[in-house]
């Protein structure tokens, strides 16, 4: 089926003309190996009802190294069987020690519950006496007591674990007393700020285990990263047996880079990413490919979704018969298990997603991706594109390019996405504000001895909460002292929570539909805003963020609205300013204020524009740390930025925070995200031009200090990287992709000309680094 | 970064948190070395000795009426005496839960000859713990019934949880939980059942010197961090009352669940002197249903007496006893006097079932149904949709008996 569309795509002139790369990944044949003869006969049975009759290599390989009693880290493509790798270790254990315990742990709790079903399917298949049960937020009361007294496997999230778990471990002796093992699934989300928060969890864990006399083995799994083994070795702080080699077999795989066909060929505009990716989905669905699409927000997904069935509903064929589903957050979690079934046992054909399904959900096999837009990462793009692909059949992915210049240049250069590793992840578990918040957590649920090994690494830090008076230091020991919760106040993701419900009134009734976390309301359910779920048209009547509720009605109106989205920046306090490297930098608190002030009523089909509303909400506000660097006349770096041309220095600023992006979380140890960079040419407190690089986290959490204590080797290291970066012009590694400040400054002329005008940007900025960082030597 | 640099930011951060929470930085006299010191508190004259290093107790005797008491098995199962009776009550460092929350002060109180005994256990800093919780396991070993309010699920778990931690063994055989009593005999009556509201209310009891809960840890903690006492003699004042007025409190649930049907009569109790005699406060209602579970048959005669008085709770509880006990004639009579009399909606929908199922009288069924369509209540939507779709059933069921015939 497949094998015929890619054949007729192959010749379709039209599809062809805007095919910028066309890679075909050859198939890979599985490596297999046979059950180990000591796998109790009940898992077997269990298995081989699901029609496994062999494991594949890097199954038996973790299933050996996990029985020789190591660590160990799988990382292996989506459908790779990942789960089996360490289900089979563990209950093997499990059955073989009555008392062993396994605790489970997954970013969300939407993989929870997906994880709990596919164990009991292997559980209820035999007879085998394990209990499992999922211990999250949902969990009712009257189970609780169950669950810890009787759970041989318990299912739960980092945040259960951190305010739930290890302050109440006293509940749990019998649990931690014989805990063996602990699976972290999804190992490549724990990166940056949360990645931090993440290994300082660990260490409380694994405090609490050993003062129960327990000594649990670890068991990570990664999506593709760049350094899955030493990303698992810093979160578990153990040495981590790295098992990468992919055993099981993939069919062939197609990956196209296409590029939407000009409309306005002089201005450069394309078609659009929405538009297009609906128009490829619809065509493979009609020739019963089973589609997943990819959508940057969770607007676009409702429109993709909607454009698809839309285009189908007029066929009078067999093909109206296709059901194409959206996925997103914020759908109830009975919406999103329908849907995952629906997937699996083949009822729903096509779903249009953010990427909420990118991490393991299982949602059975697809034979093509359309990934609408870069997802903004290498790791990420694997990822999704491999939620397509059956072990024996082929698959393809299409790569739709937006305008953006990233999109473009990854059209352009092929090679830069096939040639590079996925992205890495750093943690920073001594990052202080995150090291001290947890250490309160950590002193709360046990005394720390000085004898102990993190008392000694961190004494100066208990001193410091000692000398806050939240703990006390008596006979050489820290005992909390505080009439606190700690865990309750230090959240260990930046999304606050408190969820905004969605209720439908159409008609009296008052049916929950759904729910968004509040700055995202802010942005998407504003009063009259439509709000498209699964298809259906709703608009809001009123937004009620007092007591978090959002009432909405169905409507049939031909358009869908997007808000206007502005980001200002508010000096509150500077701390201090120094002069280092030639340059000034201040670091202080900042107001960092997002709001939605209007919005445009955007016709479906044709996206056109016809009509505008006020939105009137509070800014979302974040209180944070920044830190400022400021090039003042005079100082080398002011002198320097002043000997480029003026036409330069715009886009020099633009560049120089693009480059600081990619650069500075190498020396923070941060994730990309976990910093806001905001450039000024012409700033209004500093009165110079100023680059602001903040903490994307309400209150700061040590990364702007961070900063300024690297700051020359940071700098150091931004022209390093511009000046060895192999690309011509510029590329997303570096200073950004060539076209963004033909985009945002200049619409006069092309894009050829307008890059003519102002010469190669990759060279300016290293020369003005150069020239500025030269005199400092 | 060193980490005495990220120290130093930390702290300047801390400094302006806390100015704009409070307006000022945090004094810094929160120092260790300072040794708690509060030698005329704890003083031998106020009854303390030093049991262990960290560790204080006393001892102290009350003449109460308690010895001379006989419990009503719903309070003291059979099996046990009064001397099993441990009442307790614990300070702790927090209100939550958690491993972090820690017992300073515990109340402990006993029968012993013909009066009360209270022993006070007080932990002066943290590295006393397990010495503390092996004066508190000499006592609580002793006995076998505890008595607490809320200690079911509060105080049990924070004690329990100590032990944990200090590896020590101890376990609370048998419960008994006065906040459970309270809420049952009063809860309708009074404001709420918090332990002061109860004392005031039912015991009569005034207290001179006392901190609220809340400010209680507070109070400790910083006798912890500055040495000096501060308000905590009433923190142990506090305390001592709680054990006592429990004492108390058991004395007169006692003697209402053992005065059975020979409770006076309200109206009787309104002649007395002190308006506030207990028995006379409590819930009827709620205290007939209690007996009824336990077979008590003198449960009916407290319902019927509060149904006459007016409440309607009452003539529910006593119909769905009938129900349940197969006295359908007791019970259709109640309903009818529920339905006519009071427009009970949980009497007529009662009747329109009975009528309905067990005399299989769809007429008169519908007549109730009726009935309270006529009343012209409102209703909630649930309810009217119930109605409306046994009415259609029961037209239904009339009009294929109409046309058969």
């Amino acid at each position: 089926m497949l094998e015929e569309v890619i054949q007729s795509l192959r010749t379709d002139r039209r599809f062809m003309s805007s095919v910028a790369h066309w890679e075909v990944i050859p198939p890979r044949k599985g490596r297999y190996e046979d059950f180990p003869a000591e796998i109790d006969g009940r898992i077997l049975a269990a298995v081989r009802a699901k029609g496994i009759e062999r494991l594949f290599s890097h199954q038996g390989q973790a299933y050996a190294e996990v029985r020789r009693g190591n660590n160990i880290v799988v990382v292996t493509p989506t459908a790779s069987g990942k789960t089996l790798a360490y289900n089979l270790p563990v209950l093997q254990t499990l059955i073989e020690q009555p008392q062993a315990k396994a605790m489970y742990m997954f970013p969300t709790k939407a993989l929870s519950q997906d994880q709990q079903s596919e164990l009991n399917e292997i559980l209820l298949g035999g007879e085998i006496p394990v209990r499992i049960f999922t211990y999250d937020g949902d969990t009712p009361r009257s189970i609780r007591i169950s669950v810890r007294e009787e759970g041989r496997v318990v299912i739960t999230n980092p945040d259960m674990l951190h305010t739930g778990v290890l302050p109440n471990h006293t509940k749990w002796i019998k649990f931690f007393q014989s805990l063996r093992f602990i699976v972290i699934d999804e190992i490549h989300t724990y990166r940056g700020v949360f990645g931090s928060h993440m290994t300082n969890l660990i260490r409380r864990l694994k405090r609490i285990c050993a003062f129960y006399g327990a000594k649990p083995q670890f068991i990570c799994c990664s999506a593709t990263i760049g350094n899955p083994q030493g990303l698992a070795e810093k979160i578990v702080e153990e040495p981590v047996t790295l098992i990468a080699e992919n055993g099981a077999p993939a069919g062939e795989r197609h990956f196209v880079f296409y590029n939407p066909p000009l409309v306005d060929a002089v201005q450069g505009i394309r078609r659009g990413v929405v538009k297009e990716s609906q128009r490829l989905a619809t065509n493979l669905l009609k020739a019963k490919v089973k589609t997943i699409v990819f959508a940057r927000s969770r607007l676009r997904s409702e429109l993709i979704a909607g454009y698809i069935r839309e285009s189908l509903k007029n066929l009078y064929t067999d093909d109206s018969r296709i059901t194409v589903a959206s996925y997103r957050g914020g759908y109830l979690p009975n919406e999103r298990r329908k849907i995952e079934r629906g997937l699996r046992s083949g009822e729903i054909q096509g779903v249009v997603s953010t990427n909420a399904l990118e991490l393991g959900i299982d949602i059975g096999g697809l034979d093509a991706s359309i990934l609408a837009g870069f997802p903004g990462t290498i790791a990420s793009t694997w990822q999704q594109a491999g939620r397509a692909g059956r072990r024996a059949s082929v698959s393809l992915s299409i790569l739709v390019a937006s305008a953006s210049p990233i999109d473009q240049y990854i059209l352009r250069h092929p090679e830069y996405f096939f040639g590079s590793s996925p992205e890495s992840g750093w943690v920073d578990p001594d990052n202080i504000y995150i090291l001290s918040d947890q250490l309160k957590c950590a002193v709360f649920e046990l005394p720390f001895d000085e004898a102990e090994e993190l008392a000694q690494s961190y004494r100066e830090v208990l001193d410091y909460l000692e000398e806050h008076g939240v703990i006390r230091y008596t006979e050489g020991k820290w005992f909390w002292s505080d009439r606190s919760y700690p865990a309750e106040k230090v959240s260990l993701r930046s999304s606050a929570p408190g969820n905004i419900v969605i209720v439908d009134t159409t008609q009296g009734r008052q049916t929950v539909i759904g729910e968004m976390d509040k700055p995202s309301a802010k942005l998407l359910l504003y009063d009259e805003a439509i709000y498209i779920h699964q298809g259906d048209q709703y608009i809001v009547k009123k937004l009620d963020l007092e007591n978090q509720r959002c009432y909405v009605e169905d409507t049939a109106d031909n358009y869908y609205t997007d808000s206007i989205v502005k980001t200002d920046i508010k000096v509150l306090e500077q701390d201090s300013r120094e002069t280092l490297s030639g340059m000034d930098a201040v670091i202080g608190d900042i107001l960092v204020r997002t709001q939605a002030t209007k919005f445009k009523k955007l016709k479906f089909g044709t996206h056109e524009n016809i009509g505008y509303g006020e939105i009137d909400l509070p800014p979302e506000e974040m209180h944070t740390r920044s830190v400022v660097l400021l090039f003042v006349a005079g100082s080398d770096a002011g002198r320097a930025f002043a000997r480029q041309s003026e036409l330069e220095q715009p886009i020099i600023m633009q560049r120089l925070g693009t480059l600081i992006r990619n650069i500075a979380p190498v020396f923070l140890l941060c994730d990309p995200r976990d910093l806001g960079v905001s450039e000024r040419l012409k700033d209004t407190v500093f009165h110079c031009p100023a680059l602001y690089v903040y903490d994307n986290y309400p209150g700061g959490t040590g990364l702007s200090e961070g900063f300024l204590e690297n700051a020359v080797a940071i700098l150091r290291g931004a022209l390093e990287l511009v000046t060895e970066c192999s690309c011509a012009q510029g590329c997303p590694s570096c200073i950004g992709p060539v076209g963004a400040e033909t985009m945002g400054a200049a619409a006069a002329g092309s894009e050829e000309a307008a890059r003519n005008r102002l010469g190669n940007p990759k060279e300016s900025i290293r020369a003005f680094l150069a020239s500025w960082l030269g005199k400092t030597e | 970064m060193s980490l005495e640099k990220r120290l130093r930011y930390l702290e300047r951060a801390w400094q302006q948190r806390l100015e704009q929470q409070q307006g000022q930085p945090e004094g810094r006299d929160a120092r260790r070395d300072t040794v708690p010191r509060s030698e005329h508190l704890f003083a031998p004259q106020q009854g303390w000795e030093q049991v262990g290093r960290y560790t204080l107790r006393r001892q102290l005797q009350f003449p109460s009426s308690l010895a001379k008491t006989g419990i009503s098995e719903f309070l003291l199962p059979s099996g046990y005496t009064s001397e099993d009776l441990l009442f307790f009550d614990t300070e702790t460092t927090g209100l939550s839960g958690g491993a972090g929350n820690s017992i300073f002060l515990m109340g402990m109180a006993w029968i012993e000859g013909d009066g009360l005994n209270v022993e006070q256990v007080f932990l002066q800093d943290f590295p006393g713990e397990v010495e503390f919780l092996s004066r508190l396991a000499e006592r609580l070993n002793r006995h076998r019934v505890f008595v607490s309010y809320n200690g079911r699920a509060f105080d049990a778990h924070v004690l329990r949880t100590r032990f944990v931690l200090n590896r020590m063994s101890f376990d609370l055989e048998h419960q008994t939980d006065l906040l459970y009593w309270s809420r049952r005999l009063w809860r309708r009556v009074l404001p709420d059942c918090s332990l002061a509201t109860i004392e005031r209310e039912i015991l009569g009891i005034r207290r001179e010197l006392d901190v609220a809960g809340f400010e209680v840890p507070g109070i400790y903690l910083e006798y912890l961090r500055s040495g000096s006492p501060g308000r905590l003699d009433a923190v142990l004042e506090h305390n001592l009352q709680d054990v006592r007025t429990l004492a108390e409190l058991l004395i007169v649930v006692n003697s209402i669940l053992s005065a059975g049907n020979t409770i006076p009569a309200a109206e009787a109790g309104a002649t007395e002197a002190g308006a506030a005699a207990p028995s006379h406060r409590a819930d009827r209602t709620a205290l007939g249903s209690f007996f009824l579970s336990r077979d008590e048959r003198w449960g009916i005669d407290l319902l019927k007496e509060s149904f006459s008085a007016g409440d309607d709770g009452a003539g529910r509880a006593l119909s769905l006893y009938y129900k349940r006990a197969g006295a359908w004639e007791e019970a259709v009579d109640l309903w009818k006097r529920m339905a006519l009399k009071r427009r009970s909606l949980f009497a007529a929908v009662e009747l329109a079932k009975y009528f309905e199922h067990r005399e299989r009288n769809a007429a008169l069924a519908l007549e109730w149904v009726q009935t309270i369509l006529s009343w012209r209540l409102p209703l909630d939507r649930r309810i009217r949709v119930e109605l409306n779709h046994r009415r259609r059933r029961l037209m239904k069921k009339l009009g294929r008996r109409v046309s058969k015939s």
